[in-house]
């Protein structure tokens, strides 16, 4: 009896060290897929510049883009992003402003505390028609929103 | 795997218990039983018994990483008690990028059933329940991705959880009463946090692992409000 519990003693101290994974998937990267206003599909557009509205260089520059990977400002809540594009022969400029909410994370005290962004919502935007198809930020997601152009 | 080490645990100490209680059964005399059947449970309390948990105290004292306190008090029913915990858990973290600090109170309600029955001290052997609740403020300042500097912070982040919880309360001199309790907890929940998860909960542990142990080594004063029949 007296071993059982000892052996018992033993599993429960060693259960309780159990290490957290250190699994991080968190990105601060906005990917964009391009559909087709009218068929819904994948599509691709030349880009003449794609800029965020703080950073004075261009994302993109003359680039045929089918999906786009922006960088949101993790000190704000609200990126705003500007894209020109030609349409019809005529140069067009959309905007496109999203907002998101920052939360912090400690995963543990080996792994750190990371910065993750969720509840992504397009509050403003020039585009006909665009869908948020995941709210959480993560390296493991393929694309957050969609733009129908 | 820790979940197997868990319910191991507690069902061992769950058939260690029920085995005692059949072994002083079967070595009472039948007549003696109808004795104790006739005879009226008195469930009029016989003291109430404050106490405090020895190891947060000397953990505050040695440590930087952690300040804490927690009083305890229950009260006997029979075989049952009503037990109630209040405590304050303050840390503050090293991470591997930055710091971690929460401070916040907590208070835990709930029943311990006595197995040991014959006892003419009332010592006692239990196993209980109870339910957690904290409110606390935690905080963190940390280089994101080892580059940008951040902080973030939440104040009155609310949290719940429940909690099996065994152990013993023996009786050493007088009126002074030493015992531990194991506790095993489970299900937390969290409220009104927004620009910080909860990592650690005063009174729980670590929020992301659902089921914790916890562990209080206690000294008790009972304060008698009747003779014990």
């Amino acid at each position: 009896m007296r071993a059982v519990l000892f052996i018992l003693m033993v599993l429960i101290f060693f259960s309780c060290f159990e290490q957290t994974d250190c699994l991080l998937n968190n990105t601060n990267i906005l990917k964009i897929t391009l559909k087709g206003k009218t068929l819904g599909k994948d599509t691709t557009v030349t880009f003449i510049s794609i800029r965020e509205l703080k950073t004075p260089d261009n994302l993109y520059t003359n680039a045929p883009l089918g999906k786009i990977e922006i960088p949101l400002q993790i000190k704000d809540s609200i990126t705003t992003i500007i894209f020109n594009y030609n349409e019809k022969s005529q140069s067009v400029s959309d905007t496109l402003r999203v907002s998101y909410r920052n939360q912090t994370r400690v995963i543990s005290i080996d792994c750190g505390a990371y910065l993750y962004q969720l509840d992504l919502a397009v509050p403003k935007t020039n585009f006909d028609k665009t869908r948020v198809t995941s709210s959480v930020l993560l390296t493991t997601v393929k694309s957050n929103l969609e733009i129908f152009l | 795997m820790k979940y197997f080490y868990s319910i191991l645990f507690i069902v061992g100490l769950t058939i260690s218990l029920d085995a005692q209680e059949k072994k002083a059964d079967k070595g009472a005399e039948p007549v003696e039983e109808k004795k104790i059947d006739t005879v009226k449970v008195n469930y009029m309390p016989t003291g109430v018994r404050l106490g405090t948990d020895v190891l947060s105290i000397i953990s505050s004292q040695i440590g930087s990483k952690f300040s804490g306190w927690e009083v305890n008090a229950d009260v006997d029913f029979y075989r049952y008690y009503l037990a109630i915990d209040y405590g304050y858990w303050a840390k503050q973290l090293k991470v591997k990028n930055g710091d971690f600090e929460n401070s916040g109170n907590y208070f835990r309600v709930g029943a311990d059933v006595n197995f040991l029955l014959k006892d003419p001290d009332r010592n006692m052997v239990f196993l209980g329940y109870r339910y957690g609740l904290s409110t606390f403020d935690h905080s963190s300042e940390f280089l994101q991705n080892f580059v940008d500097p951040l902080s973030s912070s939440d104040a009155g982040v609310r949290a719940h959880w429940m909690e099996l919880t065994g152990g013993l309360r023996v009786k050493i001199w007088k009126m002074i009463w030493v015992g531990y309790t194991a506790r095993f907890k489970f299900v937390p929940r969290a409220t009104n946090y927004s620009r910080m998860q909860p990592y650690d909960i005063p009174g729980y542990g670590i929020f992301e692992k659902k089921i914790y142990w916890g562990f209080n080594y206690q000294l008790f004063f009972k304060i008698p409000v009747r003779a014990r029949e």
